[in-house]
């Protein structure tokens, strides 16, 4: 935890300055408008089991879709769902649904790329096992109130597709060897394909003379 | 501290006109990059100006549809004024009629989420070519030389350099090639695809001696799917004009040094008392002259001129025409703004531009003013607590707000009865039915154009299903779009020409244009600025005095 605190830390350092930069040179535009997208993707969770000594790692698909509220700020609504054939050589499989809503924030734009963070909130159903003892395993699942934070780098392809590439801290919560439930610190790399369903006008008459 | 400001803008602009006239001088021929390194300096120069500088800004927006036959037209509009100050970024008080209230802001926080939603401090950016402009951040390329009115440019096409920030200008400029001041832009602001910089075309008017002043912005966009409901893009044009610059004229007091007492003692002969009837007109006078004098003095209203005596022959036409006495005489003035309202303050008849801009001839100018007139005839009082001057202490923007010279329904219909009088007794008698037609195009279109229509300080040309004056609007020919030779209402800005320095009006001298197609008849719409550049008296000076050197 305390390493990832120092990293957000280092984060903020380093976007302070690009940030104040950014938003005092841009001209304000002239309207404000709809922007919205859908994503869908490939993501992986690394989840650390409580008591095991190890991570578990899986793999999914990501869902979400963004509204622009403005130029600098969004919102979010992702969903997602993990798999790993075995957790931590359990034998028993395990997986994790999860949906979450949140504000998106553009400190940075450079060109057509933009960078962006991201506070969400939300639930998790987390589905494993805790190995307990040689032969011996707990298994089950757990629905909590979860949340996430990170941020990425979106970057458009074509006018109507970008590649969106996240990384955020998970927090979830899961059962440790002893029953009771112990909170998880996962981190989670999300690499998203996203289609605009709106974009800026291409073509203006005053182009065209 | 009102005082300091004026003598740094005054200074600003002393200092500007120095090195106008230096620039009279002969000079080696300039290479490109030496043009290009002068341009930069004078464009900083023009935005430590500006700075200083707080004029209106209007902007009016109206959103755009193409048919299936691919006939454009306006289906919404949108309307701004405010008051622009560059000091901290692009700012822009603005004028507003009803303040927003909470419960608006907590009803719909995300208003721009589901639909576009227009900046006022976006199209007053459009003034500013770039607020820090760096000749290492574009590529410059010289196009050619042209003029622009007397002004001759050289034209140069400006891109942001490869590695540049987003939000630079990217376009064209034509600088004048006497003093290398920006007259014009064109083009837009380079950015992310979600940020909606529009293309504009903004013009500056050399208002003062070596002092170009931005007073013109066109917009104007064209959407990618115009069939598509769901995803229809922005398709608009839009109009800023910018005026009230002289800093004279928002100093609201006069100077002490203006003031002269020729004579203390009142030698008029006779009858030095006034009796009730007498108080009470010179009351209701006074408070006229205060919110005439306050609306002039915010840049409202223009001050008196040459379109108030055109008005004012209109107006005596009626008065002579039908033997009308009235005390005290009857004076008209005009509202700066575009949209299309008219009222009485006191015996003051009052029309905006936007609405003489509009008016296709001059009965249907009769016509408005002989409804206003109805209303000094028939009585109708102004409200006298405007004759206590605390009741104008109060922000400039909050205007529309404080100030109604609206009246009551009844009063209105009663005024358009006598006007139709009224007219059936003036010159105009035979000429109506061009303003019934005016009236059924402003019929035609008042659903769409709610804000151009919507008045913001006295009363409404048409509000509903009905318009002002039925009787012209039912007894008026049928409206044919198609045919060339009826013109029911002529384009935004077709009449009257207004300085931006000193908010004078003037009649504009452009030649009748025959029109080719009925898409030529613009009724009520936006159109492309064009205007004919000249340069300020005092330039003009300057040119002659260095033409006589041997």
């Amino acid at each position: 935890m305390k390493t990832i605190g120092k990293i957000c830390f280092f984060g903020l350092l380093t976007i302070a300055p690009a940030l104040a930069q950014n938003l005092q040179s841009a001209p304000s535009p002239a309207v404000r408008g709809p922007s919205y997208n859908l994503g869908v993707g490939y993501t992986y969770l690394s989840m650390p089991i409580p008591g095991a000594g190890g991570s578990a790692h899986f793999n999914g698909l990501d869902f979400n879709g963004n509204v622009g509220l403005s130029s600098r700020w969004g919102a979010t609504l992702d969903s997602n769902y993990l798999y790993t054939p075995e957790v931590l050589g359990t034998h028993h499989q395990g997986y994790v649904l999860s949906a979450y809503t949140g504000p998106v924030f553009y400190p940075i734009a450079h060109g057509n790329t933009r960078v962006f963070v991201h506070a969400l909130g939300g639930a998790a159903l987390v589905d494993g096992a805790v190995p307990i003892a040689e032969n011996e395993i707990f298994h089950g699942w757990l629905f909590r109130p979860s949340y996430a934070f990170g941020g990425g780098v979106e970057h458009p392809v074509s006018t109507q597709l970008a590649l969106r590439v996240i990384g955020d801290y998970v927090r979830t919560n899961f059962y440790d060897a002893t029953g009771a439930v112990q909170a998880q610190n996962n981190l989670r790399l999300t690499v998203n394909f996203v289609f605009r369903l709106k974009e800026r006008p291409q073509r203006s008459s005053a182009q065209l003379r | 501290m009102r005082s300091f400001t004026q003598i740094v803008l005054l200074l600003l602009i002393s200092v500007t006109a120095g090195v106008a006239a230096d620039n009279q001088k002969p000079t080696a021929a300039l290479s490109f990059d030496q043009t290009v390194d002068r341009v930069v300096t004078r464009e900083r120069g023009f935005v430590v100006t500006m700075k200083r500088m707080h004029p209106l800004a209007e902007t009016y927006i109206q959103n755009l549809h193409e048919d299936n036959d691919h006939n454009v037209n306006p289906v919404s509009d949108q309307y701004f004024l405010g008051r622009l100050d560059l000091n901290d970024g692009i700012r822009d008080a603005t004028f507003q009629k009803q303040h927003a209230g909470f419960m608006h802001h907590v009803v719909n926080p995300f208003s721009s989420a589901l639909e576009y939603k227009f900046l006022p401090q976006g199209f007053a950016q459009m003034v500013i070519l770039d607020g820090d402009l760096q000749k290492s951040n574009y590529r410059f390329t010289f196009v050619r030389r042209e003029f622009l009115g007397e002004a001759r440019c050289i034209v140069i096409d400006v891109q942001p350099g490869k590695k540049a920030k987003e939000g630079l200008f990217t376009g064209r400029i034509w600088v004048e090639d006497r003093d290398f001041n920006i007259v014009r832009f064109n083009g837009t602001y380079s950015g992310h695809p979600d940020t909606h910089y529009l293309h504009f075309d903004s013009w500056r008017f050399n208002l003062q001696s070596g002092l170009w002043l931005p007073s013109y912005v066109y917009v104007e966009e064209s959407g990618t799917k115009p069939n598509s409901a769901l995803f229809h893009d922005l398709y608009l044009k839009a109009q800023t004009r910018l005026w009230a610059y002289d800093p004279e004229q928002l100093n609201h007091e006069e100077e002490f040094t203006q003031i002269k007492v020729d004579n203390s003692v009142d030698d008029r002969p006779v009858a030095k008392d006034n009796s009730p009837v007498e108080a009470q007109r010179m009351w209701e006078r006074m408070a006229e002259d205060n919110a005439v004098d306050h609306l002039q003095k915010i840049g409202l209203m223009a001050p008196p001129g040459d379109v108030d005596k055109v008005l004012q022959t209109v107006v005596d036409n009626l008065i002579i025409t039908n033997k009308l006495q009235i005390e005290p005489e009857v004076r008209c003035r005009v509202l700066l703004t575009l949209p299309l309202e008219s009222f009485t303050i006191g015996h003051t008849i009052v029309v905006s531009r936007g609405l003489l801009d509009v008016l296709p001839d001059e009965a249907s100018l009769a016509m408005v003013l002989a409804h206003e007139l109805s209303h000094l005839v028939l009585g109708h009082h102004i409200d006298t607590q405007m004759a206590f001057n605390d009741r104008f202490f109060f922000a400039d923007t909050t205007t529309f707000q404080h100030l109604n010279f609206e009246l009551d329904p009844k009063d209105e219909q009663a005024a358009d009865n006598k006007a139709v009088e009224l007219l059936g007794n003036s010159p105009y008698k035979d000429k109506l039915s061009n303003a019934g037609l005016f009236l059924k195009a402003l019929h035609d279109r008042a659903p769409v154009l709610t804000n151009l229509i919507k008045p913001r300080l006295g009363d409404t040309m048409a509000s509903g299903n009905t318009t002002r004056m039925a009787a012209l609007f039912n007894s008026a020919p049928a409206l044919q779009k198609q045919r060339l030779d009826q013109i029911a209402a002529l384009p935004i800005g077709s009449r009257i020409k207004l300085d931006p320095w000193s908010n004078q009006l003037a009649m504009m001298n452009a030649k009748p244009v025959a029109l080719v197609s009925p898409r030529e008849k613009m009724p009520f719409e936006v159109t492309p600025f064009f205007p004919f550049l000249t340069y300020s008296q005092a330039d003009r000076k300057l040119v002659a005095q260095g033409s006589v050197a041997p």
